[in-house]
């Protein structure tokens, strides 16, 4: 896989990030919080992105990672958000422990474990694993309800959707991301092309939240 | 040996994310597909549903046009008639007619009155019956029911308490389906024996019918129920009411319910 095209799926991942926020934006008026919620989260990548790729560009790569795992709580957090505003079966104090627990860890991973200046795999990992749960639990509760809607109409289906595709797509990159970074480049770049098929999955996140924020949620 | 082993690292990283990835795109049709299936079986349910009320409202609305064209009929029929030949009698009461005829004229004149003030009577009775208001659901049933023991074909017995805590326009529902059931059994069942047991429980009243005649099954009452049938339903749903149909050995037994809301909660 060349470097050009990496480079080019990399840039378009940062791109896919607009979609999202040009929808959200266009359709705010009709946006219920819990989609405002997801514009800021997709306003947060978008400029944790942009952030880590100026600071890669200038060669500041240690500072590039620090940026990406502030971005990891801060979604960690916004997501999660969205789900306990989504489902009211997920507003209890069993869930705000786990939220808790898992920032608490991000902060100890940060300072003791993994340590500022590398990418903090653990915390990727877990809250991948949370979101998973996350979503496999709204697709359950979607098929308790009383009444059915059509899927397509439910901006949190989209979410579930985009969430399950990337972070299972990515669960097994994160758990194994400091072995990638570590590889030398004579394995023939094929290290890259891995990061590349995270950001081919992240484009179809981005898609999934522009479906998201297009729908008119019932309020 | 490094190398290798490095690209095999990121060759197993590669096959588990496009694996995982599958398997996630594999989660979300399922529940597509799944959540699609209760989707339309919900559009089904409610398909039958608003066709099931339908029914019963056009059941409701021919059972009135029945009840307004018989009532139009015996007004007709024989108030009409009735009335036409009482004003033919006093038209041929003159100043010429001798005592004789003038008073056999007047005492034809009164006698067809009276059958008029009758029919109508009867009339009114047949709309609402008195001894409901006065005496009671159970005295109203009795009463139509020793009316319609003229034959000795068939025995029709009731039982059940002097008196039941029911709101009037329940008391009336709860008549009119006894009725539509008697007219029912009388019409088509072929029974020797009808009978009624009427008791209340709390605020719900239950009226067991049982004839030995050649029975209804208990899909009839799901499936192409008649009118009189429907009818019954109609009124019961009004009453927060149910209809079950046991299945019997010989003849038809039907189990009646109601919610009805005591007088003492108004």
């Amino acid at each position: 896989m060349s470097t050009e095209l990496i480079e080019f799926i990399r840039y378009s991942s940062t791109g896919s990030i607009l979609i999202p926020l040009v929808v959200g934006l266009v359709n705010y008026r009709n946006l219920v919080k819990m989609q405002k919620l997801l514009l800021f989260l997709v306003a947060a990548a978008l400029l944790a992105d942009i952030f880590a790729l100026t600071l890669y560009k200038f060669k500041l790569i240690s500072y590039n990672i620090v940026v990406y795992n502030f971005y990891t709580l801060i979604a960690f957090n916004l997501l999660w958000f969205i789900y306990k505003e989504s489902i009211p079966k997920l507003r209890n104090l069993a869930t705000l422990i786990i939220q808790i627990a898992i920032n608490l860890f991000g902060v100890v991973n940060f300072i003791f474990i993994e340590k500022w200046n590398s990418f903090n795999s653990n915390l990727m990992v877990a809250t991948s694993i949370s979101f998973l749960f996350l979503a496999v639990f709204s697709f359950r509760q979607i098929l308790q309800q009383i009444q059915y809607t059509r899927l397509e109409k439910s901006p949190i289906f989209w979410i579930n959707t985009g969430v399950i595709i990337y972070y299972s797509g990515t669960l097994i990159l994160f758990l194994l991301s400091n072995q990638i970074n570590s590889i030398s480049k004579s394995a023939n770049n094929l290290h890259l092309a891995v990061w590349a098929l995270n950001s081919v999955f992240n484009i179809i996140l981005m898609s999934a939240y522009s479906f998201a924020l297009w729908q008119k949620a019932a309020k | 040996m490094a190398e290798s082993s490095e690209i095999t690292l990121v060759e197993v990283v590669l096959v588990g994310m496009l694996g995982m990835f599958l398997l996630s795109l594999g989660v979300v049709s399922f529940f597509i597909v799944y959540q699609r299936r209760l989707l339309r079986q919900q559009e089904q349910n409610q398909k039958m549903q608003e066709e099931y009320q339908q029914n019963l409202l056009r059941a409701s609305v021919e059972s009135q046009e029945k009840e307004r064209h018989r009532i139009a009929e015996s007004l007709h029929d024989e108030i009409g008639a009735l009335l036409t030949t009482t004003t033919l009698h006093l038209g041929q009461i003159k100043p010429s007619l001798n005592e004789e005829t003038l008073k056999a004229r007047v005492g034809t004149s009164v006698d067809i009155i009276s059958e008029t003030l009758q029919s109508v009577r009867q009339i009114s009775h047949d709309l609402k019956p008195p001894v409901l208001e006065t005496l009671g659901l159970v005295a109203a049933i009795r009463s139509l029911i020793s009316k319609a023991n003229v034959s000795d074909e068939t025995e029709i017995t009731c039982e059940g308490p002097d008196e039941l805590i029911i709101p009037s326009d329940e008391s009336l529902g709860l008549y009119r389906i006894v009725q539509e059931l008697l007219q029912n059994a009388l019409k088509h069942a072929q029974a020797s024996q009808i009978h009624f047991a009427i008791r209340q429980t709390g605020s719900s009243v239950f009226i067991d019918y049982t004839d030995d005649g050649v029975g209804m099954k208990a899909t009839q009452l799901n499936g192409d129920a008649g009118l009189g049938l429907r009818n019954i339903e109609s009124r019961l749903n009004l009453m927060e009411g149910q209809i079950e149909a046991v299945d019997a050995a010989k003849g038809t037994h039907l189990k009646i319910k109601t919610h009805a809301k005591t007088e003492t909660d108004d």
